[in-house]
């Protein structure tokens, strides 16, 4: 069977911009979570995973023009993507035939928010800006930006999206139906996100404490990543090197709830034994779990029961990183895949966040960045409609 | 590796559902809704009254399949939709933008998410399967249709495809506003609708068989010219194509389908889906249902044609698609 390279990572959240800073936040248990700022939402005091500059600030510094009207997921969208190009040193030829796979829940939902308010107070409405409403638009623009024209998708599967483009890119190498395909998501705070969680109330508004038995809720969040994949041809042909492999992919469905995950677990049991399956590892050689952990006391039960019925008594040192980054949504997935690289490199475990009292029905998450030899990582991403998937992402 | 077509469900301005189904046709000249079926038919009574139209017009087509192949274990669940439940989206939407400080209600923001419609139908039939939505553009219901017949390629059976959108009255106000502001060669009657297919890579006597997708963008009309003449050559279509089924409509035939047309022969059959579909990021999904009836010798009683196929039934159908002269696509079908 092919093997599935990861030859370059890029990603901006609340801890800042580019993988070198991630890492010094992560082991220095810096969170990037603080109350709002930028977003124009009247709930000021919330705390959350938020980019402290504005969309037009952080378009200019990069001298991009061209985005300074577009939705925020855009930009986003291109640090994160910039830096993965520069870390696998593509040239122009090389991106004209590499695919892409975006993944995003809210699309160009801040700019739709300015057009409905337009609506409501029956100004005239800039009809081009409506244009960006829709998930595909981030990614058709950052894909023309790039000169990426390959291959084109947008996965649109709530939390869990970016975890499935990682997935769907491998097995699109894997079929040999591309040789290389840029993977990852985007998902920028706005209200009606915001404003969603917090109508169902599961926001914590302070410091969300994953894993905690007294967890309130989750921290929203936002932020992009993006992965380059390619197959061991496409590596050695153009001297390209290979930074990890994505070993093991596995989606399933909860069945259970729209929103809400089974207590047992289910879907998350599948998605995590489909993917160890797919692997072909034993389960002893999972070495750190990334969980999904957003805080929310049905998710953090659930899954610590799915991770109980996978490995019994012997659960793998595990932690979740949603306490620094805030819940990033659709970008979730490849933001955690690019720390769980992170940790791999680094040979250290993330701490989790917050901890006053684990919860009791597992072992406690990895509280210290514990020294580890790291060679397999498990990442879990669950969302909305009962989407489950997991990602392994291992040593080379 | 062959895919076929086991089953297919489609609602539009037409659809699948009975057998003398009339034409929803509006008096409106910028909108084309959907013709929708009985849904307690369909979709269990008490659930019916929560669901918004593109959830029970996906929900419906999947039962019908369900129905009609009595297949209900899937191999995936692949859906395309390229604004998901945008009728929900802006009733939470509005309540934010009037009062973001009052009392909220989330079951609109519970609805809204994408993957609602493929989430629905695993939540109906209990379906752990693989589990997925694309919502990319005028290429959201091809992006599902590839991945599943990559599934078939891996082995899967039974997998259910489909693409869904629905109208809801922003899409239509600010279209509306858009067809007069900017007249275009592109700009159609704004549509909704859906379509499921169930397929197989067990090869079955007369059903659909999928032979080839293409989805690409163009720089340019003679990157378009080049890239649909390497399409043509790989699968000699200078002879033996009964039909072209084209995303246009019959008066205004857009200058890319103008280009595909002068490539092919004078006496092959032409006709225009969009005319009964109208424009939506999925309305390919309808334009595949329709290929299969006609491949299937169902006919069809509606005036789409811009020359009409000779045979009855045709053997040999190529459907062409592109989204507001983007996301192009190629179908090519036989039986």
């Amino acid at each position: 069977m092919k093997k599935v390279y990861v030859s370059g990572v890029g990603i901006i959240s609340a801890l800042g911009v580019g993988v070198a800073e991630h890492a010094r936040k992560l082991f220095s248990k810096e969170t990037g979570i603080a109350p709002v700022s930028i977003l124009p939402t009247k709930h000021r005091a919330y705390h959350v995973g938020e980019i402290k500059k504005t969309t037009q600030d952080l378009a200019e510094s990069h001298r991009w023009a061209e985005f300074n009207d577009k939705s925020r997921n855009i930009v986003l969208g291109a640090y994160a993507l910039s830096e993965a190009i520069e870390s696998a040193e593509l040239n122009t030829d090389q991106l004209n035939e590499t695919g892409f796979i975006n993944a995003t829940t809210v699309g160009g939902m801040d700019k739709t928010e300015v057009i409905h308010g337009q609506l409501l107070a029956q100004e005239s409405v800039d009809l081009s800006t409506y244009l960006h409403h829709d998930c595909g638009d981030s990614g058709h623009a950052l894909g023309n930006h790039f000169g990426l024209n390959g291959f084109r998708s947008t996965i649109s599967t709530a939390c869990s999206s970016s975890t499935n483009s990682i997935m769907q890119g491998a097995r699109m190498i894997k079929l040999g139906i591309s040789e290389r395909m840029i993977v990852g998501g985007v998902d920028a705070l706005s209200l009606f996100t915001f404003n969603g969680f917090r109508s169902l109330q599961i926001l914590d508004p302070d410091w969300c404490k994953p894993f905690d038995m007294n967890r309130k809720g989750l921290n929203l969040g936002e932020g992009a990543a993006y992965l380059v994949l390619e197959s061991e041809e496409s590596l050695q042909e153009r001297n390209g090197k290979a930074l990890a492999e994505i070993s093991g992919y596995g989606n399933a469905n909860d069945a259970f709830h729209q929103t809400a995950s089974s207590e047992e677990g289910n879907g998350a049991y599948m998605a995590m034994n489909s993917a160890i399956e797919n692997s072909g590892l034993q389960l002893d050689q999972i070495d750190y779990v990334n969980a999904h952990g957003t805080a929310t006391p049905i998710n953090d039960s659930s899954e610590g029961n799915a991770l109980k019925r996978i490995f019994g008594t012997k659960i793998p040192p595990y932690s979740s990183t949603k306490a620094y980054t805030g819940h990033t949504l659709a970008a979730a997935g490849s933001v955690e895949a690019v720390i769980s690289i992170i940790a791999i490199r680094e040979q250290k475990v993330c701490p989790n966040l917050n901890l006053t009292a684990p919860i009791e029905s597992i072992n406690p998450p990895a509280q210290d960045a514990t020294k580890l030899s790291i060679k397999h990582v498990l990442s879990n991403s669950f969302g909305f409609g009962g989407n489950c998937s997991s990602v392994i992402i291992s040593a080379v | 590796m062959s895919v076929y077509i086991k089953s297919s469900a489609v609602i539009s301005s037409f659809n699948s559902f009975g057998s003398d189904v009339e034409l929803n046709e509006s008096a409106d000249t910028s909108f084309i809704q959907a013709n929708e079926p009985p849904y307690s038919d369909y979709i269990p009574r008490n659930l019916i009254r929560r669901m918004s139209r593109v959830v029970k017009m996906s929900i419906a087509c999947s039962s019908k399949i369900k129905n009609d192949s009595g297949i209900s274990d899937y191999g995936a669940i692949l859906v395309g939709t390229g604004l998901g439940c945008v009728v929900d989206s802006e009733k939470f939407l509005i309540q934010v933008s009037e009062d973001e400080t009052s009392v909220l209600s989330p079951t609109p923001f519970i609805q809204s998410t994408h993957n609602t419609m493929a989430g629905q139908i695993a939540l109906l039939e209990t379906q752990h399967c693989e589990n997925m939505t694309y919502s990319n553009r005028g290429h959201s219901f091809e992006n599902a249709l590839m991945d599943g017949m990559m599934y078939i390629k891996e082995g899967r059976d039974n997998v259910l495809v489909g693409g869904s959108d629905e109208l809801s009255p922003i899409v239509k106000e600010l279209h509306q506003k858009l067809c007069l502001s900017k007249p275009s060669a592109f700009l159609k009657k704004v549509g909704e609708g859906a379509g499921f297919f169930l397929l197989s890579g067990v090869a079955e006597k007369g059903k659909t068989r999928i032979e080839d997708l293409l989805t690409f963008e163009v720089n340019g009309k003679d990157d378009f010219k080049n890239k649909l003449e390497k399409f043509i050559l790989k699968h000699d279509l200078h002879s033996g194509l009964d039909l072209v089924l084209l995303g246009a409509v019959k008066g205004k035939i857009d200058p890319f389908s103008q280009i595909l047309l002068s490539l092919l022969s004078d006496s092959i059959g032409v006709g225009t889906f969009k005319e009964v579909s109208g424009e939506f990021h999925t309305a390919s999904a309808v334009g595949l249902a329709l290929a299969d009836k006609l491949l299937q010798g169902e006919g069809f009683d509606h005036d789409i044609w811009v020359n009409r196929p000779e045979k009855t039934r045709p053997k040999k159908v190529l459907i062409y698609n592109n989204y507001l002269g983007h996301n192009h696509s190629l179908y090519l079908l036989s039986v």
